[in-house]
Order: structure tokens, then C-alpha cells, then sequence
């Protein structure tokens, strides 16, 4: 039976396990997992390939549009979710 | 005729591995692969935490990427196991299921992009064994490596290849740059990294560290693997161990470089000596011709 | 057994092929709690002692004539086995006796503390995430009559 049927009053919270937050995080922003560090870029060009790969640590339009997909779906909610700040705002109500 | 390939990266490998994206771009016209860049590709994206945090989300991207290869009308080669599950995974889907894939299009429609199945989804593996040819990588093969140890990691998404035959694919490869791979005895343990979202001290000790003493104990001069994943999560553990005190020093090779050096490519032109694990050992070897 | 019963979907465990990523127990603690905990999976994955590349997976295999149903003493019983022969226990019913996590004989359903109650694997309503994603595909869903030509 789901939490749903059980406790039919209760306020969904929408979370996710901590591990999966920072990568889920850094896709929204970065559309991709890793950060590409300055001395990365630096090994790069050393190797004669483009400082920022043709992804979308290169091209910012790809950031949006990967965000505005996920925008459409719960993901969005539940990792932007941040209980600290939903606290302050009940209490300025 | 050389082949054409949209070519993904994924996350890992242009951010934390740029050697393998050099050495990946210095074989293929050796290899007549034509590399066709996505651009505006972004994280595939990652199965075990996408996949399970929100299906939609999963999808919707992954669908994106494809929709970017199919674009410049070319088979996508992916040189990340995790990447290949996704796109792959996604890939059938989305053309088994009319439905979903209207569904899913009237999301990319408004970015101005469609996807409608026309292109495969090919495994870095793949596209050697079976479009390359392995006749063509020995003909082209100038640095001998026959006295190299090398432990193999091959990742787990391998052994979901139909008939595992991407796990025969790595072997058959290795057996035809001539190099000698030693059984460590722990060949198809997990890296670990699934392991992490719950514990990565857990991950580190039961799976890293155990697979890295293996690989310590059967004295290898590096490790080869085709997973960026496996890789990091290996490459961490080592600089992680370090601070306790424990140090292996095994260096960590994308297969993609070592077909690079057996090429005869100086290990310097594709970075070999500014890995995060020390190689000055192995390329010392590889300068002596593998003894 | 009948033709109907060897229909029915059972999962089906391919130790050579398991790398002991443990991401089943993930993906099934995630799907029934929102959480990576393997604590809190239906299923349980762990390294053979002699051999610690090699696992063995304890898993529900909603057995024919479960012991589990057996064991429950609500009225109506609170674990029933369905007409697709998934196995489950029913929360608002059940009253934490721990029988059932006595009957099964490989102890497949846990009592939970913050609910009070038994939980044990539900088949995912047909299709178990822990088949779905698993890393290699040694877990894998089948008809009773694959599983058992399997078994040998």
C-alpha cells in the first residue's frame, strides 16, 4: 500500500537520497556531473584539443535546454527542494 | 573509405580524462573512423542516479542527445559504458514504444529537435570489432607490447552486452595489441560506484580496495578498462588509500590509450605522464618496447 | 504444478554474472522508501565467504504455498498471495507479530520500526526495478517454467 493510501493527509516531501543530490545538482547547472577545473582545460590544450570540449561545458544554450526538459518533470522539484528555505517562507506568511 | 561517427563523450572523460578524448582523436584517422563532434551534447544522462530519481528526466535527455546525433544523420559511438547503457536502453524504448516517443518528441519539439529512430547506438567496443575490423587495428600496430602486464577492468554494463560479447570484444582487442593480461581474480567485481550512493567508505573497502590489492598482489604495470566510471572511482580510491597510508601507485589506463601507444604515439603526445597515479614506471616500460 | 502457475513471473539470480554492484538494493530501497539504504531492501545480496567475488542474492520467490501465508494469524490475513501469484503484506492489516519473518525460510520479510509492521518484496507490481536495472543482468524476470528448466 502506498504513503499515499496510508496517510492520505500527509504533505508530500519531495526529496532525494543525499548521494544523488550533487550530481543531479551539477546536471541542472552544468549539464554534466563533473566540473571542468581550470587545470583540466589547462591539460587540454597541452594535448591539442579544444580547452572546453564541444559539450555542454562549451556551449551554454545546451545548459538551458537540458534544464528546460527536466524543468517538465518532478526531478526539477525535488532537487531544487530546500527545506530551510520553505521554513522562512511559512514563517513570513 | 573511412566511417563517420557522432561522437559522445559523456561527463567523465573530456572533465577528468582528456587523455583518452586525445588519444581517441590522434587514432582515428589511423583507423579511418571520422569523429563528427555533437555539439550541445550534455551528460547522458547518468543511469544509476537519473534513471532511478525520475525516469521522465532520464528519458527526456538522453532523448535530446540522440535527437543531436540523428541530426547529423550518423550511428553515435559512445566511449562510456554507463553512456552506452543509457542511450542504448533509451534508444529501444523509445522505437518499441510509438506513444512514448510522440510523447517524448512533443517535449524536444519546442527545443527544436526530434527524434525518430534512424540511428544505432554503438559501443566504442563495438565499432573496432565489428566496423574497423581487428585485421586493420594489426596492421596498423608499431609499438610492441608484448611483455606488458595488464590487469582488465571491464565494468558491469559490459556484461549486459547481448551474449556478453562486448566482454569478448575487450579480450579479442587485447589479445591483438599483444599484450599479456593477468588474471588478478577479480576481473568482474564491481568498481564500486553503485555501491557509493549508499556508502563510499563501505565502496572503498569492499570493492576498491579489494580490487586494487588483487591487481598489487599479481603485480600488473597498469590497469585497462573501457568504463570512465570504473576508472575514477579507482583512480579516487588510490589518492584516497594514499592518505591512509596505503600506497599502490597502479596506473589506470583508458583501453582507447593503450591503442593509442600500441599505434606507436608517444606516451607524451596523449598525456600518459600527467595522470593523477604516477606512470613514469610504465611509460619507462613502454619505452623499452614492453620489457 | 499447473499450466497457469508455470506462467506466472518469478525472478531469477545468475550468480557467474553478478558483480556485486549491490545497485539492486538500492534501486528497490530507493523505489520503496525514497532512500539508498540496503538496509531497507527486499532483497539481500551478499559476498560468498570462501569466495569473495562470488554473491549470493536471498530473494522473495513467492513461493507456491507460502510459508509466510501460512504463518500470518490476522483474520482476514494480512499477507496474501494474488491471482498473479505475487506475495504480499498488507500494512493496514498486518500487526507486527514477526510470524511470518520466522515461517520463510530464508527470512525474506523484515520488520520495519517505524511502522511496526512486516514488509517484505511486493514484486514491484509486476515489474521488479531490482531486474530491471541491475548492472549486468544476472537478476532477471521469467515464467516459473524458465526458472525451474534453469534450476535443472
Amino acid at each position: 500500500m502506498s504513503d499515499e493510501q496510508l496517510y492520505p493527509w500527509r504533505k508530500k516531501v519531495k526529496t532525494l537520497p543525499p548521494t544523488f543530490k550533487n550530481p543531479i545538482a551539477n546536471i541542472i547547472h552544468l549539464g554534466h556531473i563533473p566540473k571542468l577545473v581550470t587545470t583540466r582545460e589547462k591539460i587540454r590544450e597541452t594535448l591539442g584539443i579544444n580547452r572546453k570540449p564541444p559539450t555542454a561545458y562549451g556551449i551554454e544554450s545546451a545548459k538551458v535546454e537540458v534544464q528546460e526538459l527536466i524543468k517538465r518533470t518532478e526531478l526539477y522539484d525535488k532537487a531544487t527542494w530546500n527545506p530551510t528555505k520553505e521554513q522562512t517562507e511559512r514563517e513570513s506568511d | 573509405m573511412s566511417k563517420s561517427y557522432a561522437l559522445f563523450l559523456g561527463c567523465y572523460i573530456p572533465a577528468l580524462q582528456p587523455f583518452a578524448e586525445a588519444s581517441l582523436r590522434q587514432i582515428a584517422p589511423r583507423l579511418n573512423m571520422k569523429l563528427i563532434d555533437m555539439k550541445g551534447a550534455t551528460c547522458c544522462p547518468v543511469p544509476e542516479i537519473v534513471r532511478l530519481a525520475d525516469h521522465n528526466a532520464w528519458l527526456y535527455v538522453s532523448a535530446r542527445n540522440l535527437a543531436l546525433a540523428e541530426s547529423l544523420g550518423k550511428d553515435i559511438m559512445v566511449v562510456c559504458n554507463g553512456c552506452w547503457e543509457t542511450l542504448y536502453d533509451s534508444r529501444e524504448a523509445l522505437i518499441n514504444n510509438p506513444p512514448l516517443m510522440a510523447e517524448v518528441n512533443s517535449k524536444l519539439l519546442p527545443l527544436g529537435k526530434e527524434f525518430e529512430g534512424k540511428i544505432k547506438v554503438k559501443h566504442f567496443l563495438e565499432v573496432i570489432v565489428e566496423d574497423i575490423g581487428l585485421k586493420s587495428l594489426k596492421t596498423e600496430l608499431k609499438q610492441p607490447l608484448s611483455k606488458l602486464k595488464v590487469a582488465v577492468q571491464y565494468g558491469c554494463k559490459l556484461y549486459k552486452s547481448l551474449d556478453e560479447k562486448f566482454v569478448s570484444y575487450f579480450d579479442d582487442i587485447i589479445q591483438t595489441l599483444g599484450v599479456k593480461t593477468v588474471k588478478y581474480g577479480a576481473e568482474k567485481l564491481c568498481c564500486g560506484f553503485p555501491l557509493s550512493l549508499y556508502s563510499l567508505d563501505k565502496a572503498m573497502e569492499e570493492r576498491s580496495k579489494y580490487k586494487l590489492d588483487k591487481m598489487q598482489t599479481a603485480k600488473v604495470d597498469c590497469m585497462v578498462t573501457t568504463c570512465p566510471g570504473c576508472y575514477d572511482v579507482l583512480e579516487k580510491a588510490q589518492l584516497l588509500l594514499r592518505r591512509q597510508g596505503i600506497r599502490y601507485e597502479i596506473p589506470m589506463l583508458n583501453l582507447i590509450e593503450l591503442i593509442a601507444i600500441s599505434l606507436g604515439f608517444q606516451p607524451q603526445e596523449i598525456g600518459l605522464d600527467q595522470h593523477r597515479i604516477k606512470t613514469d614506471a610504465l611509460i619507462t616500460k613502454i619505452g623499452r618496447g614492453g620489457n | 504444478m499447473s499450466d497457469e502457475l508455470l506462467k506466472q513471473k518469478v525472478l531469477i539470480y545468475d550468480a557467474e554474472k553478478c558483480s556485486g554492484c549491490y545497485y539492486c538494493m538500492i534501486v528497490c530501497s530507493f523505489y520503496h522508501f525514497e532512500e539508498a539504504d540496503l538496509e531497507k531492501a527486499y532483497l539481500r545480496v551478499n559476498p560468498d565467504e570462501s569466495n569473495p567475488t562470488m554473491f549470493v542474492n536471498a530473494y522473495c520467490a513467492h513461493c507456491e504455498h507460502p510459508f509466510c501465508v501460512a504463518a500470518c494469524p490476522t483474520d482476514p490475513p494480512a499477507i496474501t498471495k494474488d491471482d498473479r501469484g505475487f506475495v504480499s503484506i498488507d500494512q493496514m492489516r498486518c500487526i507486527g507479530c514477526r510470524s511470518c519473518n520466522y515461517a520463510c525460510p530464508i527470512s525474506i520479510p523484515v520488520y520495519e520500526d517505524a511502522s511496526r509492521t512486516s514488509n517484505k518484496c511486493d514484486f514491484c507490481d509486476g515489474e521488479p526495478r531490482c531486474a530491471k536495472y541491475c548492472s549486468t543482468g544476472a537478476l532477471q524476470v521469467v515464467s516459473r517454467r524458465e526458472a525451474k528448466e534453469a534450476r535443472g
